[in-house]
């Protein structure tokens, strides 16, 4: 055993002092969101499913084509999910409400990734392939990521999909919010480009947020009172207005906390300054060494380590 | 008031002045559609952008609007594309919407449906554009403010689901635009048709699958609007359609189905299962360079650079469609009497959609699933019908003058085109005679006729050709009764009606139509009285019974019938026949439709429409009434209309079952004659 | 006095057969994976990252090898060297586990050449990354510890075959070298192996903490579930080791140790008391037991794990007869294991139900043929370490 006395008062004393520090300076969480983020505004009511979002996110994002039914209303028959081909889709919902007609009314919803505010894949993700942008763009670096998936199982909105046929470089795919042309000046997503109702609106996150609460008070009874996405994980880029209940349409729902908090503030209270296992370690080195000065006369512990470990 | 009415007008709509006249030699690529010329203009103007604008409730606009005396009247522009370059700087999928603002103007009866706010400037006009306020969109100085073509869609797409009516869907008021081909088709530098028609399917199967149902490649089909076959599937040019040009395609495919969407239709043989075999370049050819081998079943001609017409592939045209449609019968006009080249390149006075809006026949020939709406008066087969109403309305004359109340009632008993397409076959002559009882003189020496078209063809017998000429009118539900292929015909009669048309005077569904009436004589079966097929196209050198070959009628007959599955006892009578031609293009500007007068001999003189209004207002109202058609005009353009001239008894009253003039004798449900002083 | 040594027995037994047919297989799946990918043999999904893979060769693999650092902690930190016989074939399981860990996420990461990007990109806010890092030192931590096994066996008597014979010398050389310094640092080693053990056990009971929409709550603890998984690794380190021995010396007809076994499953009685106290308390404090007998798949898993594989054995264990019999030590131990196992999959599997788009899964063939793969390979591995390396205790053979 060659653990001297002074060297472990020196461990213990770090330990101490580290674990004093360290706990009260995790527990302050503090939101990595940018400042002024873009974002975007989907109006559930003026959506008429016609796809083209998913048509220009192909284009633009260099994905394959997607599926043209024969007819519109046969590919709403099944509910899709984005993919590893399509980093957004639009599903029809029929949620209860009729016409004059008896005829359901169908509600329209996109789906794609929605570039929380906080997000929880950026927090999961191993190798910081995922990061929030300042445009509020969040973005996927391919060269550092290894494929753990684990920010799909983060992701409260099921938004990562993987290429699970490629069998040596498979990459996340998720929507970009088209990062390359929003960067740019007056540039916008491919989605929101096309829309011809502009269901979807593109700007800054805290505009949208005003004119949809406007939306909401001058149009009384036509909206549901809340703005999803406000709050919603800690808020997100993409928000939405709608006229049904926002679970009906696919949307989860969701704490207004952050996702990464809860899991940031316990890794951070526990290993900030790596404070808890250097005591850790100083404490059974302490228990290590009193129990093997006790033994010592009996035998020599380095022995004992080196034979029997 | 004056203000708001003022408007600088950039563009002037065509005044209607350049009357009919043939253009035999003007180039295709000079050719535009005037109105249509101007629409586009005024899509490409700009606006000044309105900042800010007044917030006003809905109703108190409306009134004020009102009070202001805004109406009808006021509006100049009848007729918009949207096809502002706002709306395409980011994408472009769709062709640019027809707008009829006049007609939603008249329906809506509101301006401030649609022009919801005034701008804030007191000086700007209050009914401003929208593209004023809705330009670019997300512009973040006004993010409330939505973009021009959110715009239209919201506001169209609200009102027509909140009405319900008027499209919805995409397709509904847009043509998609088709996708440059030249990287998608892939084919060998000398790719024969079936390998262009395998290319095509590659990527369209759906719409080969569609394609083999429609009439268009069966040639036979649902007959809905033939008396007594209403149920049946199976009548069409394939199988029982009869008519007095070339009689029927049995045993002479090779020659009639030139005109077939199909490749190799020889004999009964062909397999209509048979995707491979479609022709989609015929349809959608955009180059004008694919053409038909006139004699080879549908195969195309040796010449055409089939891969380069792939790929450059394009929806269906005039140029398509007239392909076949326009040449009917063996040529130019011949059969279709308002349907002829004319029309690719037509003047306004000529056609005023296809001439004036530079419509596509698919326009109004609402196509869906590759079955091509229209309601054939020659042919039983038809895939829905299309009518004037489908876009005017029921009551479409809200020009906002004095007469439109009477023009819309006339449209209960009238279909438009008796007043709108008051001639047919108005500027290229059409048969309308043929004697095939006089074929087989190859020494006979043909007479050009006045048009100077020939009398007479050693195959074909001895012809009659009208142009501008005046259609007879008849009672017509929209069914006709039709003789088909082995139906018994009454052997005795003087003329025997291969399609006549069902109607009444006292069916109020019945309307006066126009008609083309086709008059032949045409063999009958002396014995079992049915209308007997000759077999004409020769199959082969060694044909000894085609008559355009061997010109032995009896041969030709027994082959034909034998072919047809139909008895032939071996005599034949010679018979009149008459079959009527309904005519719906051709269609005149508004204001060359035939005018009160030219129907109404009682409005002829002196006394108009004081005959029941008090004429103590500040109108002339013999103006009104005589306003339309003017013959003497056409006439000096070359037409043959002199006759029509000063006419006032276009419509023979007495003939169609009225006692007379009806603004005398009283209309049809209307038992009254019409006001003071109109002692006859 | 204990003393390890090679066993020295016929290598090739009727069970190495199976063994090798699972391995076979496993090859087969594992080579269909990396060039179909892992779609090709897998049923995951978007909504399904993570399946058997992870469930199973990971983080059960982790909670299994527990054994490892408890056996350590209790011989060697807190003195208790009467259970020296079994920290060796603990140790060995630990290496043999966090191996197969490392080999199951080769095949489970999507980029399997990237793993060791983690080491140069760093996301301290992941609970991924720690357990990462944490498993990768422990991974070498472990080999160190084992280095001295490998030295006792051949220092001095390196024999390479054919040419490499040449290096006999320099290998020898490599071993005294490096046993004499680990020898120096082993007090050290150990004490890490604890710590690191420590950290990464229970923060992988935090990786569910960023899911708490999709994690069953009886599960989703958002008190403690960093706690959760730590004691519940160390209650079934004991039970592990009682589990392996048994079955070793069972197999390979060895004393069965019975006398070390019982003692050491009495700290067991305490560590399984603490995780059912924490687990039954957590359920309590927030009301999940509503959900205990709703009949989902996900209740009765839950039920099965806390009755079967907590409850039910600890209250064997309370029985010193119990204790002192091979058999019900055996079916006491084997319960916590099983019950521990199915904790894991439970968490990564079972419990895992997103709300969304949820197509379900069950693994594949595929997947299984992997893990059964490793896990026999893993076997395979154990039996020619214990054949040819001074891990089991050599004492007499058991005369039955």
């Amino acid at each position: 055993m060659q653990l001297s006395r002074r060297h472990f008062f020196k461990i213990m004393g770090v330990a101490t002092a580290t674990a004093t520090v360290a706990p009260a300076a995790a527990d302050t969480w503090q939101s990595k969101s940018p400042p002024d983020p873009f974002g975007c505004l989907v109006d559930l009511t003026r959506c008429v499913g016609c796809r083209k979002c998913e048509e220009a996110c192909a284009e633009v994002n260099h994905l394959p084509t997607p599926e043209r039914a024969a007819c519109q209303c046969t590919i709403f028959e099944k509910k899709r999910r984005p993919d590893d081909k399509a980093y957004t889709v639009v599903n029809r919902y029929f949620t209860g409400t009729v016409d004059e007609n008896d005829t359901p009314v169908p509600t329209f919803a996109k789906v794609q990734c929605m570039h929380c505010q906080d997000p929880a894949c950026v927090s999961a993700c191993i190798v910081g392939a995922l990061t929030k942008d300042e445009t509020g763009a969040v973005r996927y670096n391919v060269d550092k990521c290894i494929g753990c998936r684990y920010c799909m199982v983060a992701c409260p909105f099921e938004i990562p999909a993987y290429e699970y046929f490629d069998p040596v470089t498979p990459r996340v795919m998720k929507c970009t919010f088209c990062y390359d042309r929003i960067s740019k000046d007056g540039g916008l997503p491919g989605c929101a480009t096309i829309c011809p109702t502009e269901a979807l609106t593109f700007g800054k996150r805290n505009t949208l947020l005003n004119m949809a609460q406007k939306r909401l008070t001058q149009n009384p009874g036509k909206y549901i009172d809340h703005i999803y996405g406000e709050k919603e994980a800690g808020g997100t880029s993409w928000l939405y207005i709608s006229a049904v209940p926002f679970e009906t349409v696919n949307l989860p729902v969701l704490p207004d906390k952050p996702m990464p908090k809860l899991s940031e503030n316990i890794q951070h209270s526990l290993f900030s300054y790596l404070w808890s296992p250097i005591a850790l370690f100083s404490l059974l080195g302490a228990i290590m060494f009193g129990t093997h000065k006790a033994q010592k006369p009996k035998e020599t512990p380095s022995q004992k380590g080196g034979r029997n470990a | 008031m004056i203000k708001l009415i003022k408007r600088i007008r950039v563009f002037v709509v065509m005044a209607g002045v350049l009357f009919i006249a043939t253009s035999p030699g003007r180039a295709a690529n000079t050719w535009t559609a005037p109105d249509q010329e101007a629409a586009k203009e005024r899509a490409k103007e700009t606006v000044p952008f309105v900042s800010a604008y007044k917030n006003e409730g809905h109703t108190e606009r409306k009134m004020r609007l009102l009070d202001q005396g805004l109406s009808l009247s006021d509006i100049h522009d009848v007729y918009f594309l949207l096809d502002s370059p706002i709306i395409k700087n980011r994408e472009d999928h769709y062709g640019p919407v027809r707008f009829a603002h006049k007609r939603h103007a008249a329906l809506i009866q509101d301006c401030t449906r649609c022009h919801h706010y005034r701008p804030k400037d007191e000086a700007a006009l209050e009914t401003t554009r929208c593209s004023a306020c809705h330009q670019d969109a997300f512009n973040s100085e006004h993010p409330e403010r939505i973009g021009l073509k959110a715009a239209y869609h919201q506001q169209c797409m609200e009102c027509h689901k909140a009405e319900a009516k008027g499209p919805t869907t995409c397709t509904g008021c847009h043509l998609k635009n088709v996708p440059d081909h030249t990287q998608l088709v892939n084919l060998p530098d000398n790719a024969d048709p079936f390998q262009v028609t395998a290319e095509c399917l590659r990527c369209h199967e759906t719409q080969g699958k569609d394609m083999i149902k429609t009439a268009h490649w069966l040639w036979k089909g649902p007959s809905p609007y033939t008396t007594g076959h209403s149920k049946e599937i199976l009548h069409g040019k394939a199988a029982t359609a009869l008519n007095n040009y070339c009689i029927n395609v049995i045993s002479n495919e090779p020659r009639c189905t030139s005109c077939h969407a199909g490749y190799g239709w020889k004999d009964a043989s062909f397999d209509f299962t048979d995707m491979s075999k479609i022709d989609c370049l015929v349809c959608h050819d955009t180059t004008g360079t694919y053409k038909k081998e006139p004699t080879a079943a549908g195969m195309p001609a040796k010449d055409v650079d089939l891969k380069m017409v792939a790929t450059k592939v394009g929806h269906a045209s005039r140029a398509t469609c007239g392909a076949c449609h326009f040449n009917g019968g063996g040529g130019d006009a011949i059969k279709h009497a308002d349907m002829s080249r004319q029309l690719l390149t037509p003047e306004r006075s000529c056609d005023v959609h296809m001439g004036g809006y530079d419509f596509s026949c698919t326009e109004c020939h609402k196509t869906r699933n590759h079955r091509i709406a229209g309601r054939s008066t020659s042919v039983p087969v038809a895939e829905g019908k299309v009518s004037c109403q489908d876009c005017h309305g029921e009551n479409p004359h809200y020009s906002g003058g004095l007469l439109d109340h009477h023009l819309d009632n006339h449209c209960k008993t009238l279909e438009c085109n008796v007043c709108h397409s008051p001639v047919f076959a108005k500027c290229k002559p059409t048969k309308t005679y043929w004697d095939w009882s006089q074929a087989g003189d190859k020494d006979r020496k043909p007479q050009m006729d006045k048009y100077g078209k020939p009398d007479y063809n050693w195959k074909k017998g001895f012809f009659k050709w009208e142009e501008s000429a005046m259609p007879d009118y008849r009672w017509y539900s929209g069914y006709m009764h039709r003789v088909l292929l082995g139906d018994k015909v009454d052997i005795n009669a003087e003329v025997i009606n291969l399609t006549t048309p069902v109607g009444s005077i006292k069916d109020p569904s019945s309307k006066i139509t126009p008609f083309k009436i086709m008059k032949g004589i045409q063999a009958v079966d002396a014995d079992h009285d049915i209308v007997l097929v000759p077999h004409l196209f020769p199959r082969d050198k060694k044909d000894k019974t085609a008559f355009w070959k061997n010109r032995d009628w009896n041969k030709a007959f027994k082959d034909g019938m034998s072919v047809a599955g139909l008895p032939y006892s071996g005599s034949y009578k010679w018979k009149k026949t008459w079959m009527y031609w309904r005519l719906e293009h051709e269609v005149m500007p508004a204001d060359m439709a035939l005018s009160c007068a030219q129907c109404h001999e009682s409005l002829k003189g002196e006394t108009t429409c004081n005959r029941c209004h008090q004429d103590n207002r500040n109108v002339d109202f013999k103006k009104i009434a005589h306003k339309g058609t003017d013959f003497s005009y056409m006439k000096s353009r070359g037409r043959d209309v002199e006759h029509l001239i000063n006419k006032t008894d276009y419509i023979n009253f007495k003939a169609l079952g009225y006692e007379g003039d009806p603004i005398i004798y009283g209309g049809r449900f209307k038992q009254l004659p019409m006001g003071y002083g109109s002692t006859p | 006095m204990h003393k390890p040594m090679a066993l020295r027995k016929p290598f090739w037994t009727p069970g190495v057969l199976v063994m090798v047919a699972f391995m076979v297989a496993g090859a087969v799946a594992i080579l269909a994976r990396f060039t179909g990918g892992i779609g090709y043999v897998a049923n995951l999904s978007t909504a399904r990252p993570w399946g058997l893979w992870v469930g199973v060769d990971v983080a059960t693999g982790v909670a299994l090898a527990a054994g490892g650092f408890t056996t350590a902690a209790v011989a060697h930190i807190f003195g208790r060297h009467a259970y020296e016989p079994v920290t060796r074939p603990a140790l060995l399981t630990a290496v043999l586990g966090y191996t197969f860990v490392v080999l199951g996420l080769i095949v489970d990461i999507g980029r399997s050449w990237a793993i060791w990007k983690p080491m140069f990109n760093w996301n301290t806010n992941s609970v991924l990354f720690e357990v990462a890092m944490c498993v990768m030192c422990y991974l070498n931590v472990l080999y160190l510890e084992f280095f001295p096994i490998v030295a006792e066996q051949f220092k001095g008597n390196v024999n390479l075959p054919g040419p490499l014979a040449l290096l006999n010398g320099l290998v020898d050389d490599i071993l005294h070298i490096g046993d004499a310094i680990i020898d120096k640092i082993m007090w050290a080693l150990i004490i890490l192996g604890v710590v690191l053990s420590c950290m990464h056990q229970s923060s992988l009971g935090s990786l569910m903490l960023i899911a708490p929409t999709k994690l069953h709550p009886l599960w989703y603890t958002p008190i403690l579930p960093p706690l959760l998984f730590l004691t519940s690794a160390f209650a079934v380190g004991y039970p592990m080791v009682v589990f392996e021995t048994t079955i070793a010396t069972s197999s390979f007809k060895l004393d069965s140790e019975m006398n070390i076994l019982t003692p050491l499953t009495r700290i067991t009685i305490f560590l399984l008391g603490f995780y059912m106290v924490l687990k039954i308390g957590d359920m309590a404090v927030r009301g999940t037991w509503i959900y205990l007998l709703d009949g989902t798949a996900q209740s009765n898993a839950f039920v099965a794990e806390l009755v079967l594989g907590v409850i039910l054995p600890w209250l064997m264990l309370l029985s010193s007869q119990i204790r002192a019999s091979r058999k019900g030590l055996f079916i006491a131990a084997t319960l916590i294991v099983a019950g521990v196992v199915l904790n894991r999959i439970n968490v990564f599997i079972v419990g895992f139900k997103p709300p969304l788009s949820d197509p379900g899964y069950f693994p594949s063939i595929g997947e299984m043929m992997v893990t059964f793969g490793l896990i026999a390979t893993l076997m395979f591995i154990y039996k020619i370490a214990v054949t040819y390396l001074p891990v089991l205790q050599a004492s007499q053979e058991v005369s039955r």
